[in-house]
This record gives structure tokens, sequence and C-alpha cells, in this order.
């Protein structure tokens, strides 16, 4: 379910983003340039974002940048950004440095993946082991490689 | 008061709300109540009375706290804080 919402072109490692906006800018770049989210949708996050805080802040090292689907989603996709320096979204936040950019077609498509990817991230390890991932090939592997649990 | 419905409420009711739903409904199942009904929410959705408890992200307790009861959570997909306050809470209202 989740391999087919996380395509390798919506991968990318970045140094450092200069504030949270430019974070929110580029962390769903690579679904508009792939035709999953509309370009207002960058804005949609933002305006949202200024209305109810950075409710996608989930942990320490993660946000799930997401609107409605009405704000701007075409199809239901997932894009991973990792940067190499923190970003906090508000000064008393979290340091964040995986964010897993969210495009829902409604309230129940997606939710398969986000039982996915509540997973990936309440994994420490796994999280650390993104995060230290060199390549977008790697970030992919590190993302969908299946947790060894009890 | 009898707890029948807990509401997680987020920013859109899509992403973070679900994770919460998702904790609440372990934690529940992990304390033997099965008569309580979960479900996740916008926040712009939640109106007065639309559940008995509503489990948030601080960032959240000034627009819902109007609402309701609330159970604010530092770090929103903590399974650890939330069944410590969840069970907190649960124990202090008589639930178990």
């Amino acid at each position: 379910m989740i391999e087919t919402m996380l395509k390798i072109e919506n991968i990318q490692i970045l140094e450092s983003v200069k504030d949270w906006k430019e974070a929110i800018h580029v962390s769903v770049m690579p679904l508009v340039a792939s035709g999953y989210v509309e370009e207002r949708y960058i804005q949609g996050i933002i305006d949202n974002t200024v209305h109810y805080g950075s409710y996608y802040v989930l942990a320490p090292e993660i946000a799930l940048p997401h609107a409605r689907p009405e704000q701007g989603v075409i199809s239901k996709q997932l894009a991973i950004t990792v940067l190499r320096n923190p970003i906090r979204f508000t000064s008393d936040g979290y340091d964040v440095r995986l964010l897993i950019t969210l495009a829902a077609e409604d309230g129940a498509s997606h939710l398969e993946a986000l039982k996915a990817i509540a997973e990936i991230i309440s994994d420490e390890q796994k999280v650390q082991s993104i995060l230290k991932a060199k390549t977008s090939e790697e970030v992919l592997t590190r993302f969908l490689e299946k947790t060894e649990r009890e | 008061m009898a707890i029948k419905k807990i509401m997680c409420a987020c920013g859109v009711g899509l992403g973070s709300s679900f994770l919460v739903e998702m904790n609440v409904n372990k934690v529940l199942k992990k304390l033997n109540v099965h008569d309580i009904e979960v479900s996740h929410s916008a926040a712009t959705d939640v109106y007065k009375g639309a559940a008995d408890l509503y489990v948030i992200g601080k960032d959240m307790n000034d627009m819902i706290s109007a609402y309701g009861p609330t159970l604010v959570l530092d770090n929103i997909v903590s399974l650890p804080e939330l069944e410590k306050k969840l069970t907190e809470y649960l124990t202090e209202k008589g639930v178990i």
C-alpha cells in the first residue's frame, strides 16, 4: 500500500532551508512537479499553519506537512525531504529534519499509508537510519523495509 | 460523568488526529475498555458536546478547551505519554 504512494523522484535530501515557510515550500514541490498536487497546496499548508499552528509537527525530528484534499490535492501521494540541518516551526518546537509530505484525496484512502508511517516514526532507530541515509534510494529502502519487531 | 466518546482533533483532521486515534484505541484495548467510541476530526469540526473528551496536541488547547474536557499531549505521537495521561484521566473519572 505505502509502496504505491512513495516514488523515488519524490524523495530529496537537502542541506538546509532558511525558515519554516521555505521548508513547507520545498517539501511540497516534488508533488507539484510530478502532478499530485496543485501549487496552491503549498499556500494552503502555510495558511493553515497561521490559523492552527504547526499541527503537522508530530515528534522530535518529524513533520507530516499536509492540508485538506480540497486545498489542491490531485491524487494521493507522499514525498520525503531529509534536511541535514534542522528547522523549527516555532521557537519552542522540535528540531525537524524529516518531512513526510502527505497529499490525501479524501478522509479515508490514505489511512493505510498513515498506519505504516505511524509504525515508522514510532521507531526511533528507523528514523535515525533514514536521517543518516546518503542517497534518495537509501531513504526509500530504509522507509519501506520491514521493521523487525516482536 | 460517563465517557462514551473520545475525539482526537488536529488542524485539518486527516493526519495527526488519525495517528492519535490509533494510539487511543491501542491504550483502551490494553486497559480492556471496550465501550468508548473513538473518532478523529478537524479542529473546525469540533463542537460543544461532540465528545466527552478531546485528545489534542498542545497547540490546539486554546481552541478546543472551550468545547469540553481536553487531554493535551506534548508529543502527539508518543504512546507512553498518551497511555500515562489517558490512564490517569480514566482512573480519575472512575471509568477504570
